[in-house]
């Protein structure tokens, strides 16, 4: 198995258990880290190709990915705590306003 | 993979299903800055240092540190219920989600094993650790994403700020409010 096809599967399944995550966790929190989870899973793919195919480009791209996942947390977090401050709590299944 | 590559990717594995395995999102978010750390480890034995030191600092210093600040602050580590695997519309999400799994492991085996090796650029770009080049190529070819994040970064500020500072009537009464009722 050559280096780049590891990191390529390591990718795959980092990024479904980063899916699984958001679909079954109720934490808006833990949500959240799961998203961060995918874009590892995403940096990983970019980062190993980039030193595969001996380019830049991908590791670029890992650049502008961490710096909109920083401001993905930042902006996300802030949800969070009006969540909390309107509801008293952060879970899912109790944000239900718009439920018809 | 060297054996050392497949040891970090199994501890990624492992430390990534304590995030969303974890009751308690405490647990969760320092079991992502495992993750994060493995992660960087694993681009260290890329060869790229630098983004590997760029992760540690980023990643695992600043923005976990604001999750994990936020979690304190709303008190949330006594909370335990994040999820549970037990309800059959989980089991479900599961087992799509290793069918997803599936297929993205036959992409891979189908869509790299023709992939060939060019020789565009050359090798010692990549292979000194990577600030020298990296600069060079953020600051020249791709100047104007560089400067479309910087500002990317500022709008997020601006908007975080506005979000979390409003202060607002709660919008209904949630489970957790009608709880904090019942116990007064």
């Amino acid at each position: 198995m050559g280096a780049v096809t590891g990191y390529l599967y390591l990718s795959a399944l980092l990024f479904s258990l980063g899916v699984l995550g958001v679909l079954v966790g109720r934490n808006t929190i833990v949500i959240l880290m799961c998203v961060e989870l995918m874009l590892n899973a995403v940096n990983i793919a970019f980062e190993a190709l980039s030193v595969h195919f001996q380019t830049l480009d991908g590791q670029i791209a890992v650049f502008f990915v961490m710096s909109v996942a920083a401001a993905e947390v930042a902006v996300g977090l802030a949800i969070v705590i009006t969540l909390f401050r309107n509801y008293l709590s952060v879970e899912t299944h109790d944000a239900v306003t718009l439920r018809g | 993979m060297s054996l050392a590559a497949i040891i970090f990717s199994i501890l990624t594995i492992i430390s990534s299903l304590g995030v969303i395995g974890c009751a308690n999102p405490l647990n969760s978010a320092l079991c992502l800055v495992l993750t994060l750390f493995f992660v960087a480890a694993h681009y260290a034995m890329m060869g790229a240092h630098f983004v590997a030191a760029i992760q540690v600092l980023v990643y695992a210093g600043a923005i976990m540190v604001l999750v994990i600040f936020v979690i304190m602050l709303l008190g949330l580590e006594r909370d335990e219920s994040s999820s549970d695997f037990k309800k059959p519309r989980n089991v479900l999400t599961a087992a799509v989600i290793g069918l997803f799994i599936g297929m993205l492991i036959v992409a891979v085996q189908s869509g790299v094993a023709g992939a060939p090796v060019d020789g565009l650029a050359d090798a010692s770009i990549v292979n000194d650790g990577g600030g020298h080049a990296i600069g060079q190529v953020l600051f020249t070819r791709y100047v104007l994403p560089f400067e479309i994040t910087g500002m990317l970064l500022l709008a997020a500020i601006i908007g975080a700020v506005y979000i979390a500072h409003e202060q607002r009537k709660p919008l209904a009464e949630g489970r957790g409010l009608k709880a904090v009722r019942n116990r007064e």
